[in-house]
């Protein structure tokens, strides 16, 4: 099972690393590292946190384009252009091609974030800063911000995001055309990203009086089947060199959870699809 | 008998396009054993459901009803695939590698060493005639090559059984050749061969037994030579030493007659009449140099057996009874030349 999940995955991301499209979304990634200096200069207040903010999102916003780019047009390009034909017959189950699609994807963002991950972090240590008058050779070349465990546990925690977005993606590529799909998955992104904002919106609704138990009622669901992306964002504590939250290895298990979760129903609706 | 390698009960497969679309029937009570080593021709005009049947036998598709099976394990389960191949019409392959790197990819999904996977990659290539175009990348390949590459990957696991499209469409004559030959040799090999098509000719030159489907349903199943031989669509004669008087009344009797030189070329519509022409002749004072009963050529038979279909109210799709499906509205028989499925993409476009 392992090796035919990771035939197909080497597969998908032999034929992801060929896409033009994702060059593209390299190179605005590296533009917005870049402009994070400019972002960072014309700004009040400490460069660095603009920089560090700036180059944490570029990371994050490569991979969920590359998610809801590559990923939502994964499974249904292989049904239209019919390769999964001689894929599927031969002894592979549909959960085995859903579960390899899905690491080829994440093998490939994890390439591409990586990547921009080590030049942001290089450009941040390097020249980010601004040039001591007094600092000569090598140290003339570093005097940008310091990387601290906060910043790396944030870029970690970009790419465990990534994993929930995609495995949304894929399930959605799995029963949906590649526009329909990368909507739903944008949406879902967003009211990830949006989660705890839900329920104290509800609260504000019911402090307020207003007669929103409809909505109420649907931002609940909303609420509870949209992965909790927030929790991954940690920012905050990577700009400000804050303590990391003690409970990192709940949330990442909760997205590991998730994901699989949501691939098990990327199968489900898989395995009922007729070629 | 064996047990059968390809095996189908009351096969039945309804394509369910969108709610707002009628169901309709891709393969109705479909009853049919493949036995090992034989060379199976399935046959059918365009839409007749021979598709279908493939792809509800190799998993692609699940039946509506009946039950189908792979040397003795249910369709649709992986493990029936681990010992078939499977050649779908028009193979479409990764467009980026080139044909080792394709089928080093197939062999990896049947668990096969990389020394073996390039072996056999080199081998099949060999074999399909695609080894001048190893370095190519089959976005360069033209439908011809496509069809051997859909061959050699089909081939990549040794399979015992071998499930193939119209193998033959989009090559040219020196290539349909090839392929029979292969098809041949793996006969010779022990394999078993089921493969459809609606090239006549090919089938009847590697068949040992065929099948025709006719508007999703079977109509006939047998080994060609009975499906042939049990019926003479005409006799031929020819004589010597015919005297003028007689070759004026065995012209008139025979449906056609001429001379040439000194022979004289008879023909009959059915045996009995080329029976009698021949104890006229004898009686005659004629000498026989040839008789021959002509048999009904494959395409012959195919078009009497659609005629004879259509001619049991099956016919015009306007006047033909519908299939229900159980609890249903009635089901229309499918039609046209593409297979309808629910996941097709191209209907949800």
């Amino acid at each position: 099972m392992i090796g035919r999940v990771w035939a197909v995955a080497l597969n998908t991301f032999r034929e992801a690393v060929r896409d033009r499209i994702l060059y593209l979304l390299l190179v605005v990634g590296i533009g917005a590292v870049a402009f994070s200096k400019f972002l960072g200069e014309i700004s009040v207040g400490d460069h660095l946190h603009v920089i560090v903010n700036t180059g944490l999102t570029a990371v994050s916003l490569l991979g969920v384009m590359i998610s809801v780019f590559v990923g939502t047009g994964l499974i249904y390009k292989e049904i239209d252009k019919r390769t999964v034909y001689t894929i599927l017959s031969k002894p592979v189950r549909r959960g085995e091609f859903i579960f390899g699609k899905y690491l080829g994807l994440l093998l490939t963002i994890a390439v591409c974030t990586g990547l921009l991950s080590i030049g942001f972090l290089v450009y941040y240590r390097a020249v980010a800063g601004v040039a001591d008058d007094r600092a000569t050779g090598l140290l003339y070349w570093m005097h940008g911000g310091r990387i601290t465990v906060p910043l790396l546990a944030a870029l970690v925690f970009i790419f465990v995001e990534i994993c929930v977005v995609t495995a949304v993606a894929v399930m959605f590529s799995s029963a949906s055309t590649p526009i329909l799909s990368a909507v739903l998955t944008s949406i879902i992104f967003t009211a990830g990203r949006m989660s705890t904002w839900i329920p104290e919106y509800i609260r504000e609704l019911a402090r307020r009086g207003e007669s929103g138990e409809v909505k109420s009622f649907f931002l609940q669901i909303l609420y509870y089947i949209t992965p909790n992306l927030s929790i991954m964002d940690l920012r905050d504590e990577a700009v400000n060199i804050g303590a990391l939250p003690g409970d990192l290895a709940w949330r990442l298990l909760y997205a590991v959870s998730y994901s699989v979760v949501v691939l098990l129903v990327a199968t489900l609706v898989f395995r009922r699809r007729r070629f | 008998m064996d047990k059968p390698a390809i095996k189908a009960e009351k096969l039945r497969v309804i394509y369910r396009p969108s709610i707002f679309k009628r169901p309709r029937v891709g393969l109705e009570g479909l009853d049919l054993e493949v036995c090992p080593n034989e060379v199976f021709g399935y046959l059918g005009a365009n839409g007749a459901g021979k598709t279908t049947t493939i792809k509800a036998l190799v998993g692609l598709i699940d039946a509506n009803g009946g039950y189908a099976e792979i040397l003795g394990r249910p369709a649709g389960d992986a493990r029936s695939r681990e010992k078939m191949g499977y050649a779908p019409e028009n193979p479409y392959f990764y467009e980026y590698l080139n044909p080792i790197e394709t089928l080093d990819f197939y062999g990896r999904l049947f668990g096969m060493s990389r020394p073996d996977r390039l072996k056999r990659a080199g081998e099949l290539l060999e074999r399909v005639g695609l080894a001048g175009a190893r370095d190519r990348r089959v976005r360069q390949f033209s439908k011809g090559m496509r069809q051997r590459m859909g061959l050699a990957q089909a081939m990549i696991n040794d399979p015992e059984v071998l499930i193939l499209d119209e193998p033959m469409t989009g090559l040219d004559p020196v290539g349909r050749y090839e392929i029979r030959q292969l098809i041949l040799d793996l006969k010779e090999k022990g394999k078993t061969i089921f493969f459809s098509s609606h090239i006549l000719a090919d089938v009847e030159a590697v068949c040992d037994r065929a099948a025709v489907l006719h508007e999703a349903r079977l109509v006939s199943c047998g080994a060609l030579s009975e499906l042939l031989s049990s019926r003479t669509v005409g006799v031929e004669i020819i004589l010597g030493n015919v005297a003028p008087e007689l070759e004026k009344r065995l012209s008139v009797a025979a449906a056609s007659a001429r001379r040439e030189g000194a022979l004289v070329f008879l023909s009959a519509v059915d045996e009995e009449s080329g029976g009698k022409l021949l104890g006229e002749a004898v009686n005659g004072g004629a000498t026989v140099k040839r008789y021959v009963p002509t048999r009904e050529s494959l395409e012959e038979y195919f078009i009497r057996i659609r005629r004879e279909a259509d001619a049991e109210g099956n016919g015009d799709p306007d006047t033909r009874p519908e299939a229900r499906v159980p609890g249903e509205a009635p089901v229309k028989p499918s039609g046209g030349d593409g297979e309808p499925g629910t996941a097709n993409p191209e209907d949800s476009k």
